[in-house]
């Protein structure tokens, strides 16, 4: 009787260690997983022709560079950071300052990090000389020498210590600093050491290991990367990243379909997504809104178009929220500052009511007392940037027609239409703009007498004063009510071009990829924080 | 094919309602010539037939699949798909009879001078038809409506141009075994101008060959048009165009397959018809049949 006592005792003690260790069992799964480890594939639709970063602006360049190099100043990445939005975060700078007049900026270099061990530079530590003579070659013959046009001298006082000295401010130098070109290189680059054309030399998380020509670029883990994740643990995840160069569309949905890619890069529409859709249903559906929009600007020497109230009803005429969603199925409403820059551009709402509210009977009404109350006709050039473009125009030129404006397509090929633009010959015209990652790109390309994309003559005064104004605001708060200011301005006074409609942006990934977050600068700023989830 | 020369040929009309009269004759050149009339009836009443402007879209109907009220359904825009085809196959059917028509008069020139005088002359324009020859039709129409720009007026140039040195050839070859015979001799001797003797000689005795030609150009026309249409480089937006819409329609193929099937449908029928009148009117001229 006692033994059996001591069994049911034992029994009943064995009870809350077996409770304990079936509670653990049930929860191992929940537990954090290790993040470290496996590996990434890639598909971008260009081969490198050369690592150098000075030499090319190339997407197939820069996109792989950035995962074995960094850039004094880099873009802050995550959930909550907008595909264009700009956050400075540390990168080869552990901090900056900026002086009060706005012409100093004194850099501090991270104390730990080092070169990448790979001859004749050997991982030896940062240092600001080598800074320096990155942005002495890209000031004299890099294709980032715009980039640079306020800076004076560059002078390093210790060997962790950058000092910009610029001639005016320019509130958007670090923003420049962090542009995907900015890749910051060794002394060794510019001495001869070493070709800066086939060797790559960084301090980024991986190391470039081999590059086949139309087969792969492959890298592997820099252990001696300086990056850490917010838990204090070791960047990258990631132990190998592979990208692929397939050139072809249909071959890069093969290859992501048999999951031979993991992340997707490049063109892709929603009909093809949802075939990938149809066939992967647990893939990660990521999109973005681009960072271009279409826009129609219309030539104030055609007579109508020289009439602010003309401009005005054709703004009212269009349905934008229609087009985006049967044309695009998705994306954002333009605006005088494109809607992937999400902080600077007008807030949605606004925007929405400012473009995307047609009212036709106001548009007639202002066509009326235009002096056009039988509406006009005029010559509408396309330029051919794919069926999904043409079609935003022959939407356009069904609501123009709603409201007595006939609109005659005319297409043309896009060099041809970029030339026409130039020349100014032409009534109306129909684009899409090129990629801006900051506002006063957006205004000084558009709104500057003579400047690159000022089509339609825009010579305003006030317009320029707040441009200028607003590019030497240092205070990020106040700069950012005086863009949005510009934008009011130019709605109720210019009205020129037309800003339409920004398409959605697909970047699928794979079910298992954890932590991808597309960025408008190349380099897959955020891999870094990418891990491949069991 | 051998041609039956004639010294006096006969009146055009009897000889053209005879030629009619035995395309009726053949089952497959009378089925051929039923189709193609109703396609002609559906193209040229396309304003009376189609119930809706082929531009106008409806947005309220978005890719619907044919019904009652839209019976080739709608496109993605919200544009009657039936009515696009009926306007579509009149551009078609328009460029088609535009090519063969010119065709037809600047390459049976070209090749009855070039066959009719010989020499240097021959040479020289055989030089360059073989140059242009060399070049896949299609390459070649690609080519010049990719430069001259998309328009209807463009199309018909660039798939003429293309087509004239079949023409040329053929035409060139007929020439040269008409001009050894004896009335042609004897119509110099009287006097006759090289001119009045290829009118009234040459013409009459090369338009069966040409009619052949023409019917099976007239098909040709149409595919390439609808070809260049496909690629960007053909009738321009938003006239609707045969093949345009299959372009256009390829995106969504997958969940509104009738904006293809339609459009391809009545290309089909449309050369299919050619082909075989061609093809028909080739047996009742083949003097071996008679």
């Amino acid at each position: 009787m006692l033994k059996g006592l001591l069994a049911r005792h034992r029994f009943v003690t064995a009870l809350p260690a077996l409770a304990i260790a079936a509670a653990m069992v049930v929860a191992a799964p929940a537990m954090a997983q290790d993040r470290h480890g496996g590996k990434v594939v890639i598909n971008v639709h260009a081969d490198a022709p050369n690592f150098d970063p000075l030499a090319s602006t190339e997407f197939g360049v820069h996109s792989r560079l950035g995962l074995a190099m960094n850039r004094l100043v880099e873009w802050k990445t995550g959930p909550d950071i907008g595909y264009g939005q700009f956050v400075p975060k540390p990168g080869l700078a552990e901090s900056w300052e900026i002086s009060e007049d706005g012409l100093t900026y004194t850099f501090k270099l991270r104390p730990d990090a080092v070169w990448q061990d790979i001859a004749p530079v050997s991982g030896r530590p940062v240092t600001s000389a080598d800074v320096v003579a990155t942005y002495e070659a890209m000031k004299e013959f890099g294709v980032q020498k715009g980039l640079l046009a306020a800076v004076d001298a560059i002078t390093a006082p210790d060997d962790q210590t950058v000092v910009l000295t610029l001639n005016r401010r320019n509130v958007v130098l670090l923003q420049n600093l962090a542009h995907q070109n900015m890749w910051i290189l060794p002394v060794e680059a510019f001495d001869g050491s070493y070709d800066r054309n086939t060797t790559v030399i960084g301090t980024g998380p991986w190391i470039l290991e081999a590059d086949e020509v139309g087969v792969a670029t492959r890298y592997v883990r820099n252990e001696a990367y300086f990056g850490k994740d917010e838990n204090g643990e070791q960047l990258p995840y990631l132990d190998e990243v592979e990208i692929l160069p397939i050139k072809d569309l249909n071959a890069r949905i093969m290859a992501f379909r048999s999951g031979q890619v993991d992340i997707w890069f490049g063109p892709l529409n929603m009909t093809q997504m949802q075939g990938l859709q149809q066939a992967l249903p647990d893939l990660q559906d990521v999109q973005t809104v681009a960072n271009t929009q279409s826009e129609l600007y219309l030539n104030p020497s055609f007579e109508p178009f020289a009439n602010l109230q003309v401009r005005q009803a054709l703004n009212l005429a269009i349905d934008r929220l229609g087009l985006g969603e049967v044309v695009r199925g998705g994306g954002g409403i333009g605006g005088v500052v494109g809607p992937a820059l999400n902080a600077q551009t007008l807030p949605e709402e606004e925007r929405i009511a400012l473009y995307g509210t047609p009212d036709h009977e106001k548009a007639k009404a202002l066509l009326a007392e235009a002096g056009y109350p039988d509406g006009f006709s005029f010559e509408f050039t396309v330029l051919n940037y794919g069926e999904e473009f043409v079609r935003e125009a022959e939407w356009i030129q069904q609501d123009l027609a709603e409201i007595g404006v006939t609109a005659e397509i005319k297409m043309v090929d896009t060099v041809a239409g970029q030339a026409l633009g130039k020349e100014g010959d032409y009534q109306a015209m129909f684009l899409m703009m090129s990629p801006f990652a900051e506002a006063d790109e957006y205004f000084t390309s558009h709104y500057l007498p003579g400047a690159v994309r000022n089509y339609t003559g825009i010579d305003d005064p006030t317009l320029t004063a707040m441009i200028e104004e607003q590019q030497g605001i240092m205070d990020v708060a106040a700069r950012q009510e005086k863009i949005w200011e510009i934008q009011r301005y130019v709605y109720e006074n210019v009205q020129n071009p037309l800003p339409i409609w920004a398409a959605v942006l697909l970047h699928p990934a794979q079910a298992d990829i954890r932590g991808w977050h597309p960025m408008i600068t190349q380099g897959f700023p955020s891999l870094p924080e990418v891990w491949v989830e069991e | 094919m051998t041609t039956i020369l004639q010294e006096n040929a006969p009146r055009r009309g009897s000889r053209t309602l005879a030629i009619f009269k035995a395309l009726l004759s053949d089952p497959i050149g009378c089925t051929a010539l039923v189709i193609l009339t109703l396609v002609l009836a559906l193209a040229i009443f396309a304003p009376i037939i189609a119930q809706f402007d082929p531009l106008v879209q409806n947005r309220r109907a978005i890719l619907q699949p044919p019904s009652l009220v839209h019976w080739f359904g709608t496109d993605d825009i919200g544009r009657d798909v039936f009515s696009r085809v009926l306007y579509g196959t009149q551009i078609s059917l328009l460029v088609g009879l535009m090519v063969v028509i010119i065709t037809m008069v600047i390459g049976g020139l070209i090749g009855m001078i070039s066959g009719y005088f010989g020499g240097w002359v021959d040479m020289i324009i055989q030089r360059i038809v073989e140059a242009l020859d060399t070049l896949p039709s299609l390459v070649l129409s690609l080519f010049i409506a990719a430069m001259l720009g998309p328009s209807v007026r463009n199309v018909i140039i660039a798939v003429t141009l293309a087509q004239i040195p079949r023409f040329v050839r053929v035409v060139r070859s007929e020439t040269m075994k008409i001009r050894g015979h004896d009335f042609i001799s004897a119509s110099r001797v009287i006097g006759a101008s090289p001119l009045r003797i290829m009118l009234t000689h040459g013409v009459p005795n090369l338009m069966p060959t040409m009619l052949v030609l023409g019917s099976l150009a007239f098909g040709i026309a149409i595919m390439t048009e609808a070809a260049l249409s496909f690629l960007g480089v053909g009738t321009p937006p938003p006239n609707p165009s045969l093949g345009t819409m299959l372009s256009q329609g390829t995106r969504f193929i997958g969940q509104a397959p009738w904006l293809i099937v339609f459009p391809g449908l009545m290309l089909t029928i449309s050369v299919l018809a050619l082909n075989l009148i061609g093809d028909a009117l080739r047996d009742v001229l083949d003097p071996r049949n008679r």
